[in-house]
């Protein structure tokens, strides 16, 4: 692979002949130069933050005979090993990579996909979070995705609409929902959906449950909740948002899509991906984010470029 | 055994909160017969839900619930 040979021939050199774009390139692969400029924090990729306990076991020793002693835990569920010295890094790259906890992920790439910890563990969840993330990272290594970013691109999802992980934030956030529908032969008027719906969004009418659409929010709850089993899912998705960041100048993502499946959250994570790849502007200082991008050629535009994007696959 | 099906227990469960309403009505099946019933009276939505979702998973039966001015009453059936 060509990446992973330019990296190595990188790490051989001496660290003082270093280019710009050599470092860039090793932020991109998680090797991320500290203060003390001998030194590098290794940031691993941990998508959705799980790793099996002899994983963490693994890196801790890294951390001991590498590192500081120290991990620090970044915001984006990642594990970041601080103070290994330059000479050290291709061993200790060498060895994450064995522990299926490679470095990377700094500088202009997408970053960790974070996520909620979602079915099964979750009670609320409405998807499975981390086959989502797994899938997504699978889709983008495939295909190379972010490789020529300008900036940075971050992905997040939540397992139902109280968003534990920050969707709103990210450039591209994803919740997973579902649209109650009351079967009114068995609905018996008995108020529990009534009382338990944090959107009061179901009333009773004729003794049977009515739920108004302008409030709901998909959440599920009065599905999980009716005692009589009154209400199902009439249909299941994803809800897709864009151009969330967080930084100097926080601003909330934007709905772009409801009941999405996989399928187009994929292809509008690659469409995404390639008009900020094109449209993006930076000029070595400043770098635009994928929410700037689109108020700049506003949300209408970047829609219809994304959907274009995807019918040129 | 003979299970008694008008067995009906009660438990006063106003002005408590989940999860403490929970553990009380847990505790409560715990003691009656599969196939008897509890009713059990709760007045905010917080202990509605936890109740509810718990019974249900725990793979017991809501017969009935009623509404009167914020008081569900709930009778429950001991599934397993
Ligand atoms: S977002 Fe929903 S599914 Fe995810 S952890 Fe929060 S409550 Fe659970
Ligand atoms: S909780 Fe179920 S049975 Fe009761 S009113 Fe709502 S839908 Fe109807
Ligand atoms: S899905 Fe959630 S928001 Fe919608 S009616 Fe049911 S409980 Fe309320």
């Amino acid at each position: 692979m060509e990446e992973a040979n330019s990296l190595s021939e990188i790490l051989s050199k001496d660290l003082n002949k270093l280019s710009k774009a050599e470092l860039t390139e090793m932020r991109r692969n998680g090797l991320i130069q500290q203060r003390d400029p001998k030194f590098f924090i290794c940031r691993l990729s941990i998508p959705a933050g799980v790793i099996t306990a002899e994983q963490l076991e693994i890196i801790c020793k890294l951390a001991n005979e590498y590192g500081n002693g120290q991990v620090h835990l970044s915001t984006r569920q990642g594990i970041q090993i601080p103070g290994v010295p330059y000479e050290r890094l291709s061993e200790i790259q060498e060895k994450l990579k064995e522990n299926g906890t490679p470095t990377w992920g700094c500088g202009p790439t997408i970053r960790n996909i974070i996520a909620c910890p979602g079915y099964p563990e979750c009670k609320y969840a409405n998807i499975s979070t981390r086959k989502l993330v797994y899938r997504i990272k699978d889709f983008i290594d495939k295909r190379k995705l972010g490789y020529n970013l300008k900036g940075k691109f971050k992905i997040a999802i939540a397992g139902c609409p109280n968003s534990c992980a920050n969707v709103y934030s990210n450039d591209i956030g994803i919740i997973g929902v579902v649209k109650p529908r009351v079967k009114e032969e068995i609905c018996n008027g008995c108020k529990v959906c009534v009382a338990i719906c944090k959107e009061k969004a179901i009333n009773i009418v004729d003794e049977k449950a009515v739920i108004d659409f302008e409030k709901c929010v998909c959440c599920g709850d009065c599905i999980r909740l009716c005692p009589f089993d009154a209400i199902e899912p009439e249909k299941e998705g994803l809800t897709i948002f864009l151009g969330g960041k967080q930084g100097r100048h926080p601003s909330l993502a934007k709905k772009v899509m409801e009941f999405a499946d996989e399928e187009m959250v994929l292809s509008i994570i690659e469409g995404a991906v390639k008009i900020f790849e094109k449209e993006g502007l930076a000029d070595g200082v400043r770098k635009e984010r994928f929410g700037a991008l689109i108020e700049r050629l506003g949300f209408d535009e970047i829609k219809s470029l994304i959907y274009g994007e995807e019918d040129d696959r | 055994m003979v299970k008694k099906m008008t067995d009906e227990k009660m438990l006063d469960l106003k002005g408590l909160f989940c999860p403490h309403t929970n553990l009380l009505t847990i505790r409560e099946l715990e003691k009656i017969q599969v196939g008897s019933k509890l009713r059990i009276e709760v007045d905010n939505a917080d202990s509605l839900k936890g109740v509810i979702q718990t019974v249900k998973n725990k793979g017991h039966i809501i017969i009935d619930v009623k509404e009167k001015d914020q008081v569900f009453t709930i009778i429950i059936q001991k599934g397993r």
